[in-house]
């Protein structure tokens, strides 16, 4: 699959830098014209991984996140968020809904379930004392101003 | 993120405005519980229909005011009309936790 457009950013794990995460995303996808839902959606995805890696991956450190955005020829779009921190050891579990290694902070352990229910398809990899990644992908249904379907398929086939 | 509190016959009304994301929970999660806690309040509403953002650190925000209203033994229940957070909300199983209107009049009759 041919990709149109790219973008990377590197950021540090402040908490202050999840909005400019969120938005710096949402102006990337804005070329695709996508409605205000799937940019929130989009967005919402963005904002559980990246709080992921500063509250899980680096918990008191500062450590750097990057985030990588690709616009596939077929409407997809592809965002990776990747940090160096502790890593996930068991990634099936850390996907369970409701689970979380710190349920005395607030947690509510759905930021997994809320990424899969807002993307067409997640995949998680991650390495302890290495880092994780968190590849993302959403096809734009229907442009804002066309207001047109359109048929779509993912790098590796459809899996949600 | 800002807020706003009321205080309506013993019924406290907090209407946030703006982003609920991990940043703001951290900064206003004391600022809430003091207002909750103390002793003229015995209604909680916690009006997010003006949120323009909100994640799931918002939700276990939420759940958090709501675990501190109940240490008090008082009621706090949720008034939500966007759709996109009444979406998020479901997504998190909130419903079975905290009590959901979608107007303020709904919230307080």
């Amino acid at each position: 699959m041919r990709i149109l457009n790219y973008m990377e950013l590197k950021i540090p794990s402040k908490s202050q830098n999840e909005a400019f995460a969120r938005v710096a995303v949402a102006a990337f996808v804005a070329q695709l014209d996508p409605t205000l839902d799937e940019v929130t959606e989009i967005k919402t995805a963005v904002s559980e991984a990246v709080t992921n890696s500063i509250i899980h991956a680096y918990e008191d450190k500062i450590g750097e996140i990057i985030i990588k955005g690709k616009i596939y020829e077929n409407f997809v779009v592809e965002i990776e968020v990747i940090d160096f921190g502790k890593g996930i050891e068991d990634v099936e579990l850390a996907r369970q809904p409701l689970f979380t290694t710190k349920p005395d902070e607030e947690r509510s352990g759905m930021g997994f379930t809320v990424m899969e229910t807002f993307m067409d398809k997640v995949e998680v990899t991650s390495e302890v004392g290495r880092g994780t990644c968190v590849r993302m992908f959403k096809a734009i249904k229907k442009r804002k101003s066309e207001g047109v379907e359109i048929e779509q398929s993912f790098p590796g086939g459809i899996d949600k | 993120m800002d807020f706003e509190a009321i205080m309506m016959e013993g019924t406290l009304i907090l209407k946030i405005r703006g982003e609920l994301d991990q940043y703001n929970a951290d900064r206003f999660r004391l600022r809430f519980d003091m207002k909750i806690v103390s002793p003229e309040v015995q209604k909680v509403v916690i009006d997010i229909s003006e949120l323009t953002f909100m994640d799931s650190s918002g939700v276990g925000f939420l759940v958090g005011r709501f675990k501190t209203a109940r240490a008090f033994a008082k009621e706090l229940v949720l008034v939500c009309s966007s759709s996109y957070i009444n979406r998020l909300l479901s997504t998190c199983g909130i419903e079975k936790l905290i009590k959901k209107y979608t107007t303020i009049d709904e919230a307080l009759s």
